[in-house]
């Protein structure tokens, strides 16, 4: 397993401090409707029943963390595999919280693997990395060519209401998609504000919030991947683009002044790219 | 540790100069576009986005790629060329940023196979005629300092500083600054390209990294800005 050296510098992480946890989950097409046919998960990672939010065979799944948070030590893997023709939301509850570490750090990895002409829509809340947090997380997609994957992400620079920005201490976020096999785009990001501040024209500039978007759909095309751009530029107090360097796979990264802004405008992006590609809406994501 | 040969200095020198037929003084990795909306309009401006574009985006993907082939070239490991190559190309999230980085790539292959000879550069030539490689700048580069066995630092140091020279120029008709003034800052740069070359020469693969969040915006708007000077 990659992980780059001021991690493992820090040591292995052991039974020792914070928890394993591990949550794999099957999604199939069962009669007109996506069903789950195999889970497991051990804490803190958890798995809710699916709903059907839309009133059609897409599930929702929540996916909660009811230790509510991150702490050294922790390691988190979750799989979900998606057959044939199933489709479905993956959304969280509420913001990720990661906590301050003092001697270790913490890892997520996350797998998606969509077969056939699945559909994933993979939509978490923030991510708030606190003071002295270190934090690794790697998300890679791994889909079939007539697959679809919209996938969002939304990092805070800190606890920024506190008025506590980039007291974080090392993130690392890495995002590979890969189609029929091929690395058709890695998004690493390393943020180390040791290393230089973060707020400096061309980094994070005067924004506290970042969003970062990733499509992938047979019928992605120019026109669409255009559109999505048009939209991201257009907005007000936003600094935003998107851009189409690998047929049928879009990317858009997006930095504003608060949370509200930038989820807005990944809504109205999911939106966008809903309509075509799955002939219908987007929403409001239910809370509990 | 290394010596510079005169003659390892004057192919480097060659390599990284303007008058080298790579198209790279076309490119303004989204420069164009900060400067349009004015984030870039002085010196000052355009010294901070040079050195967040050398740290944070060049140095962690480029740079560290030169590093990466050349001694994965020297020692005859080609699956690592192409690793890396690839993993290159995966990491230019912005269309044009890496249309950019294999024009200039295949475009430095061609010149340089008639100016530098070398057996990495051969092979370097046939992974991408095979489609194995994509043929990034970096990956060219990485190839010539190979044969040419320069120090990988040196060779790193040559590639940014090449880079920071040519973005200059850039900057200097685009902004627009003074053409000493330009040249000043750029000698002024020095410890700060040396401390991202050194910085690029210690990572591994799993290192490798793109992380101008802001930067990366302004080279996807750049495909769309209402009138352009540079190719990217």
């Amino acid at each position: 397993m990659s992980l780059p050296a001021a991690f493992e510098t820090l040591g292995p992480l052991g039974e020792d401090a914070g928890k394993s946890g591990r949550l794999r989950l099957h999604l199939e097409r069962r009669a007109g409707q996506t069903v789950v046919t195999d889970q497991y998960w051990t804490l803190p990672l958890q798995v809710m029943p699916p709903s059907y939010q839309d009133g059609d065979d897409e599930a929702y799944i929540y996916l909660l963390n009811p230790t509510g948070g991150i702490v050294q030590g922790d390691r988190l893997e979750t799989e979900i595999v998606l057959g044939p023709g199933a489709r479905g939301v993956a959304s969280t509850p509420a913001a990720t919280k990661v906590y301050r570490m003092d001697a270790s750090y913490a890892a997520e990895r996350s797998r998606y693997v969509l077969r056939g002409g699945a559909v994933l829509e993979c939509l978490p809340d923030q991510t708030i990395p606190f003071a002295g947090a270190r934090f690794f997380r790697s998300t890679r997609a791994d889909l079939d060519p007539d697959s679809t994957l919209i996938l969002w992400d939304l990092l805070a620079a800190g606890r920024v209401a506190r008025g506590e920005r980039f007291g974080f201490e090392r993130l690392f976020v890495e995002v590979e998609v890969r189609v029929g096999g091929e690395c058709r785009l890695l998004d690493r990001l390393e943020l180390a504000p040791a290393d230089g501040p973060l707020d400096r024209l061309g980094l994070w500039d005067v924004y506290a919030y970042y969003g970062s978007l990733y499509a992938h759909s047979p019928r992605l095309d120019a026109g669409l991947a255009a559109a999505l751009a048009e939209l991201l530029e257009g907005r007000e107090g936003i600094w935003a683009g998107a851009g189409h360097s690998e047929p049928h796979l879009a990317v858009a990264r997006i930095l504003g002044h608060t949370a509200e802004d930038v989820q807005a405008l990944l809504y109205d992006a999911w939106d966008l790219l809903r309509r075509p590609l799955l002939g219908k809406p987007a929403h409001r994501l239910r809370k509990f | 540790m290394h010596t510079l040969t005169d003659d390892a200095l004057q192919s480097l020198l060659q390599l990284s100069g303007a008058a080298f037929p790579t198209g790279a003084f076309s490119h303004s990795y989204g420069l164009e576009t900060f400067v349009q909306s004015g984030q870039v309009h002085d010196l000052a401006t355009f010294r901070e986005w040079l050195d967040t574009h050398l740290g944070a985006a060049a140095a962690p993907t480029d740079g560290a790629a030169v590093a990466l082939v050349q001694r994965a070239a020297g020692g005859g490991d080609w699956a690592a060329v192409v690793r890396v190559d690839l993993l290159l190309t995966a990491l230019k999230l912005a269309p044009e940023t890496r249309a950019a980085s294999l024009a200039t790539g295949q475009a430095a292959l061609r010149a340089a196979r008639e100016v530098f000879p070398g057996p990495a550069l051969d092979r370097c030539a046939a992974l991408v005629a095979e489609r194995r490689a994509r043929g990034n700048a970096a990956t060219v580069f990485g190839c010539v300092a190979a044969d040419l066995e320069v120090a990988t630092t040196t060779a790193v140091l040559a590639f940014l500083w090449g880079l920071a020279s040519a973005l200059t120029a850039v900057a200097t008709r685009l902004v627009p600054l003074g053409g000493i003034a330009a040249q000043r800052l750029l000698r002024e740069l020095r410890p700060r390209i040396r401390a991202a070359a050194l910085g690029a020469e210690a990572r591994r693969e799993p290192e490798l990294a793109a992380s101008a969040i802001a930067q990366d915006i302004a080279a996807l708007r750049h495909a769309r800005l209402y009138s352009r000077l540079y190719i990217s």
